[in-house]
């Protein structure tokens, strides 16, 4: 049954991306786990707006804003890690502790 | 054929994106993103959202994918290549994502009936789904649209602000 599998997928791909976020060093890594995650939830949305509202695509609307919001995180996540790695000089997540008591 | 093509693009994702995660090079990390990213446009179009396909192309694969590897080429370094790639919290994570799937297919599994209930027939092949995107986002979603429009915006200016230099010594600026 294939909307099920589509549905599987994303949830795996979700998984995926919730192990990198959590247990990658690299910061970039950690940012492209988390639009993994993005995708799953995307891929998701359009799979929901297939099955529930086949006449229209307010769901692919859905995932049209989540991927707006996605690239602007993306954007201010790299300039992030940009203005970081010129004040600490790395890109390992250990080496932030600045917000650490 | 739909079937054969969705098996090929989902192992196509899964494998892409395990290496996004567990591969130790960054940038064989943001190639195998753009890979993993245009394998779900092309399932996309398998579920022909064609507008969706084309903004996942140009968004993701054309756009994002591309700002990552900037990024690795900015502050990448050769040496922190083949350093270990995974932090001592890698268990804690595996076990969180484990859960999570464990959690979303069990529920999707457990909705299996009603998901056959509510299975559509095919839909009309051929229909482009731009026009009623475009009546959405410019009818019901106007508002949305707008405040998405001024999210981008305020990203703009702060990816701007944050990578500026301020002075010689290279600090962000601190006020």
């Amino acid at each position: 049954m294939e909307p099920l599998h589509y549905l599987l997928l994303s949830a795996a791909l979700f998984a995926i991306g919730v192990f990198g976020a959590v247990s990658r060093r690299n910061i970039i890594s950690v940012l492209m786990a988390i639009e993994l995650m993005f995708n799953g939830a995307n891929l998701n949305l359009v799979m929901a707006d297939k099955l529930l509202h086949p006449a229209g695509s307010l769901g692919q609307v859905m995932a049209l804003f989540s991927i707006t919001i996605a690239a602007c995180e993306a954007v201010v996540g790299l300039a992030l890690v940009l203005a970081i790695y010129r004040k600490y000089d790395t890109v390992f997540v250990e080496k932030f502790n600045l917000l650490k008591g | 054929m739909m079937q054969v093509l969705f098996y090929f693009f989902a192992a196509i994702i899964l494998v892409s994106a395990l290496g996004v995660v567990l591969l130790k090079n960054v940038v064989h990390s943001a190639l195998l993103l753009g890979l993993c990213l245009a394998m779900v446009a092309g399932l996309y179009g398998l579920l022909s959202a064609d507008f969706l396909f084309a903004a996942q192309v140009l968004i993701y694969v054309g756009a994002i994918a591309l700002l990552f590897l900037f990024v690795v080429l900015l502050c990448g370094r050769r040496a922190e290549f083949s350093e270990k790639p995974l932090n001592q919290a890698a268990p804690a994570g595996l076990l969180a994502a484990l859960t999570a799937l464990a959690l979303l297919a069990g529920v999707i599994v457990q909705s299996k009936a009603a998901l056959r209930l509510i299975m559509p027939g095919p839909s009309q092949a051929g229909a482009s789904t731009i026009v009623s995107i475009g009546n959405a986002i410019l009818g019901p979603f106007a508002v949305g649209m707008e405040i998405v429009g001024f999210i981008l915006l305020t990203a703009l200016v702060g990816a701007v602000l944050l990578t500026k230099r301020s002075d010689k010594t290279g600090d962000v600026k601190e006020e």
